[in-house]
């Protein structure tokens, strides 16, 4: 029994020694310690980050490169107990959204002066600069689409991809008369509700729209009533049962359903692409989400997965020498390769994958705009637009005037402060 | 009561539809015992069904093209355990868990039961007030007290440190610990103190020989409490470990989650396993004592 | 007994320190920043109560407190009412009771997120395990989108964490009534008690100490509810299965408002400490009474 304890109290002894000698970061000569923090690069989002780490550690022996992979939903808790104390890595991973955060937190360091900015894209200055200041390396333009399962439209009779909205709405009634599964628009947790209301938007709003919502010029009501209103013309259509869909989660059941065939359109991004380009029996395209009837379907990207470096980095040149480093041509080709992401940078092509030919000649000319909510400076914009789509999702006979008011409501503008 | 056993007996010389179960015939009884033991262990399966298809599915190989969660695989992949076992670094994410659990639970119960005992038998306002204190701690939301409290891990220089997460954790545990051995205390007799005050063994001594092994059933309950608390926790490691090689146990699992949360079930439920038998072999061991524990702390409340 | 104010004072030593220093202090600080407009490490400017009455009128404030509470309600009651039962099940059952006890106890130790996208996939509504077993049964027609049903989101939800926490609940209760002295049991035998008359009279009031453990710690604890909800169903469908934690995660962790976030946990400690307080109260009451 006394032996139980003294045991216990050993190990309480033993750990003190052990955890106390383990802390220390690099030795005064040598190389020195760079932290980068992303979510990307490890567990099943590698995005080719490993094969990069490895040739930027090559060509800079100078520093030894730490990077850690964090799973997405624990990045935002990760990395804000760090910044609050001081001790969030040298690099980290960004979008837009936590670009505003953390820039209002004064936690990002001007880049303006970096080589790599003057072969930004002008067009996506928004998602990298505030206030005329450069705080961002973009290292995708990720564009979202609708994937189109090409043999079951010909198992239907359909030899094409839609190119209207009428032709969608006829092709779900034909794909349907023949029981087979017309669009699968898995919205629990609303990331579905959001896209579909984007792609819309992309087609029914103008492009200037978000550009002038945090000033008061713009709002939802009455711009977005055409949105609303062809959502609820496809939830009541018959084709897509709203409640089903509810149950149903975008990111597991929607690519697995897809990739497996059983569906004819879904809509995701072109990151999912080289997945389900991995069953070698599916045959499909990515197209852009036919939300008019003009015959030109616009369709968004989304410009995330930048790098931003921390205002009080500890090692401050090697941050900026990574980001360098990834903003060369090959390098910067590799990630958007891996994420079939259009490029960010004036002198890089982007990939040109055969499925994804329909959204690149979009995205070449000119047709696509960038996400809207992207756009507006309130960081919650999205949860809100999600709940308020998904209220249409549980009752698609809900006043579209109600849902716009709500959304100018949860959706305040947003000054940067 | 006995006015309902009466009722009963008054009405039994009539023909009842009903018997008792004392009268009927013992053969019936046992089979009754029996059918019901065997619908319980039934109903306990029923329950398990989830963790069964875990189990299963952790089996199958990535290529399988099977759908149904119960459908057999077509063998029995244990590579998949195997790849997982790499990938998580488990002897060292699982050392590091079990390190910081064994260190948190021994502080949680010295501290705890010290502290205990002395509220149990030095009844005065304010160790009722130092109670009530404790107690208060149970209904604290983490996310309060997470960033000052990584503020001062950082300020004591402990981040990226096993320590930081073995302090906070048995700081967070301690109220339950408390709340329980204080109602256990309460309901054992001082006689054994007393006697051994009586031989001449100082407070510590008493404490040290008489008390703690006098509480060893409660010990073995806070214990796994504690286990079960500190081994799956996810957010105190997240914000206080950086290294990999500070990894737990829990972490890992999680680094097989992308984005949505979506996973491979070659890759996730193998992980679950693998995370989960540590802390199911303890329980095991200490089955026994858990139940002694409960049933002493539970007495008199 | 042989305690001195300054003996006893010794031995709180260690565990008021280790308490007082990393628990009392931060919330202090998380509480005090409640009274600011902290965006993270900017603002900070105190503000009073303005965070407070702002969320006495919010809408998703109020929303995620309905839940909360309902998701205590059903939690506590159908948790307890199972674990009386199956414990009451397993009292006589002394052959398979240690089985039984050790493998009820298996969900328990599994870490919540996996709980989570397990159960997600049990109730898929596209043959998932609980739909298919409803059609294999031909009771097909009871089908639903279990999560995505503002009706039944709550309820499955609120029914994964009770298959979670049924086996220790359970075992706080067998162990209740292990220690029902033998000889009240067997007077009661003899005198002919079965059934709903038994437990009526002689189980119930002598479960009274189990009871008061159980129903508190059931309580505390799913007044907490955040990651089930939050890997579930997102809160969703439209704010259905939204909670108070999960209101803080969001506010505080994503959108960065520390100082609205730590009020809206202080209205989840208020509301806890309260309900805890008046549980404990009642049935403490009913302890001695009995």
């Amino acid at each position: 029994m006394h032996r139980r304890w003294t045991l216990s109290f050993a190990v309480l002894m033993a750990v003190s020694a052990i955890t106390s000698c383990s802390s220390g970061s690099g030795s005064p000569s040598g190389p020195t310690v760079l932290t980068v923090a992303a979510w990307k690069g490890g567990g099943n989002e590698i995005a080719g980050m490993d094969q990069l780490n490895l040739a930027f550690q090559q060509a800079h022996p100078e520093y030894k490169l730490e990077y850690k992979y964090i799973n997405n939903a624990a990045f935002d808790t990760y990395i804000a107990t760090r910044l609050a104390a001081g001790e969030a890595p040298d690099v980290f991973m960004a979008d837009r959204y936590k670009m505003l955060k953390w820039y209002q937190q004064g936690s990002l360091a001007d880049l303006s002066d970096q080589p790599w900015v003057s072969r930004l894209i002008p067009n996506l200055k928004i998602f990298n600069s505030i206030k005329g200041k450069t705080y961002q390396l973009n290292s995708e333009n990720a564009a979202l689409g609708m994937y189109v399962n090409l043999d079951l439209l010909k198992q239907a009779g359909i030899d094409h991809a839609p190119a209207t909205w009428t032709e969608l709405l006829a092709d779900l009634n034909t794909l349907k008369a023949k029981s087979i599964n017309g669009l699968f628009l898995p919205n629990k947790g609303g990331w579905s509700g959001i896209t579909l209301s984007m792609m819309l938007a992309a087609n029914l709003v103008d492009k200037d729209w978000a550009g002038k919502y945090d000033s008061g010029q713009s709002a939802f009501n009455p711009t977005w009533s055409p949105v609303i209103e062809k959502i609820k013309q496809l939830l009541t259509s018959g084709t897509v049962d709203p409640k089903l869909m509810l149950g149903l989660g975008p990111w597991d059941d929607g690519p697995a359903q897809f990739k497996a065939g059983k569906w004819a359109f879904l809509l995701q991004g072109a990151w999912e692409l080289s997945d389900f380009a991995k069953n070698a029996t599916l045959n499909f395209s990515l197209n852009a989400f036919p939300g008019n009837d003009s015959g030109t379907p616009k369709t968004f990207t989304f410009v995330g997965a930048g790098w931003v470096v921390n205002s009080h980095a500890k090692n401050s040149p090697g941050a900026k020498a990574y980001l360098n480093f990834l903003s060369q041509p090959t390098n910067a080709a590799v990630f958007l390769q891996a994420e079939t992401a259009f490029s960010t940078l004036v002198d890089v092509e982007s990939p040109a994958v055969p499925q994804a030919q329909p959204v690149l000649a979009t995205f070449k000319s000119g047709n696509t705009v960038p996400s809207a909510m992207e756009q507006l400076n309130f960081t919650d914009d999205e949860t809100q637009l999600g709940n308020a789509i998904q209220t249409i999702f549980v009752n698609p006979s809900v006043s579209t005037a109600s849902v716009l008011q709500t959304l100018d409501s949860q959706i305040p503008k947003t000054p940067i402060g | 009561m006995s006015t309902v056993a009466s009722a009963k007996e008054a009405r039994k010389p009539k023909s009842t539809p009903r018997l008792e179960n004392r009268q009927r015939p013992i053969w019936l009884r046992r089979v009754r015992h029996r059918l019901s033991g065997v619908l319980l262990i039934a109903f306990t399966l029923f329950m398990l069904l989830p963790i069964l298809m875990i189990v299963n599915l952790s089996l199958r190989p990535a290529t399988d093209r099977a759908t149904g969660a119960l459908d057999p695989p077509s063998h029995l992949a244990w590579s998949n355990y195997v790849d997982v076992f790499h990938q998580m670094n488990y002897l060292s994410s699982a050392g590091n868990t079990l390190l910081i659990t064994a260190a948190s639970a021994t502080l949680v119960v010295l501290t705890g039961s010290s502290s205990a005992w002395a509220i149990a038998r030095h009844t005065r306002g304010w160790t009722t007030w130092a109670y009530r204190l404790f107690l208060s701690g149970l209904t604290i939301p983490v996310f309060v007290l997470l960033t000052p409290l990584f503020v001062l891990m950082r300020d004591l220089n402990l981040l990226d440190n096993l320590l930081s997460v073995i302090l906070a954790n048995s700081a967070l545990n301690l109220p339950l610990a408390v709340v329980f051995y204080s109602s256990f205390l309460r309901s054992v007799p001082t006689e054994l103190e007393d006697a051994a005050a009586v031989d001449g063994c100082g407070l510590f001594g008493t404490y040290w020989h008489i008390v703690l092994p006098l509480l060893a059933p409660a010990t073995a309950t806070v214990t796994i409490f504690i286990s079960l608390a500190t081994w799956n926790d996810l957010i105190l490691p997240l914000v206080f470990l950086s290294s990999p090689e500070k990894t737990t146990v829990i972490l890992s699992v999680y680094d097989f989650l992308g984005i949505g949360g979506r996973f491979q079930t070659a890759q996730l439920f193998p992980a679950v396993v693998l995370a989960s038998l540590p802390l199911f072999i303890l329980f095991l061991v200490l089955q026994r004592h858990i139940v002694a524990g409960i049933t002493a702390g539970m007495g008199k409340g | 007994m042989r305690f001195t104010n300054r003996s006893a004072i010794l031995f709180m030593l260690p565990a008021a320190a280790l308490f007082g220093l990393f628990v009392v202090y931060p919330t202090m600080r998380g509480l005090a920043m409640s009274l600011t407009d902290a965006q993270g490490v900017v603002g900070g400017n105190f503000v009073g109560p303005a965070n407070y009455v702002r969320l006495l009128h919010d809408v998703d404030f109020a929303n995620a407190l309905r839940n909360t509470l309902l998701f205590a309600a059903v939690i506590v009651i159908v948790q307890n009412a199972l674990g009386i039962a199956i414990a009451s099940w397993m009292r006589n059952q002394n052959g398979v009771r240690k089985l039984v006890r050790s493998t009820l106890l298996l969900p328990t130790m599994m870490a919540f997120v996996v709980v989570g996208y397990v159960w997600s996939f049990v109730y898929s509504p596209l043959g998932g395990p609980i739909n298919s077993l409803l059609t294999f049964v031909h009771l097909g027609s009871l089908q639903q989108v279990w999560l995505g049903d503002t009706k039944t989101a709550l309820l499955a939800i609120a029914a994964t964490s009770i298959w979670m926490y049924l086996g220790y609940t359970t075992t706080i209760y067998l162990a209740g009534y292990l220690s029902i002295p033998s000889d009240v049991s067997e007077a009661a035998t003899i005198d002919g008690a079965t059934g709903w008359a038994r437990f009526r009279y002689i189980d119930w009031p002598l479960l009274a100490p189990a009871l008061t453990v159980s129903i508190t710690l059931s309580s505390i604890g799913s007044l907490r509810i955040f990651e089930l909800p939050f890997v579930m169903s997102g809160g969703g469908p439209a704010g259905a299965t939204d909670t108070l934690s999960y209101l803080v995660y969001r506010i505080s962790f994503n959108a960065f408002n520390f100082g609205y976030g730590t009020a809206i946990a202080t209205g989840l400690l208020i509301v806890t400490a309260v309900l805890a307080a008046v549980v404990t109260t009642l049935l403490r009451r009913r302890e001695v009474s009995a």
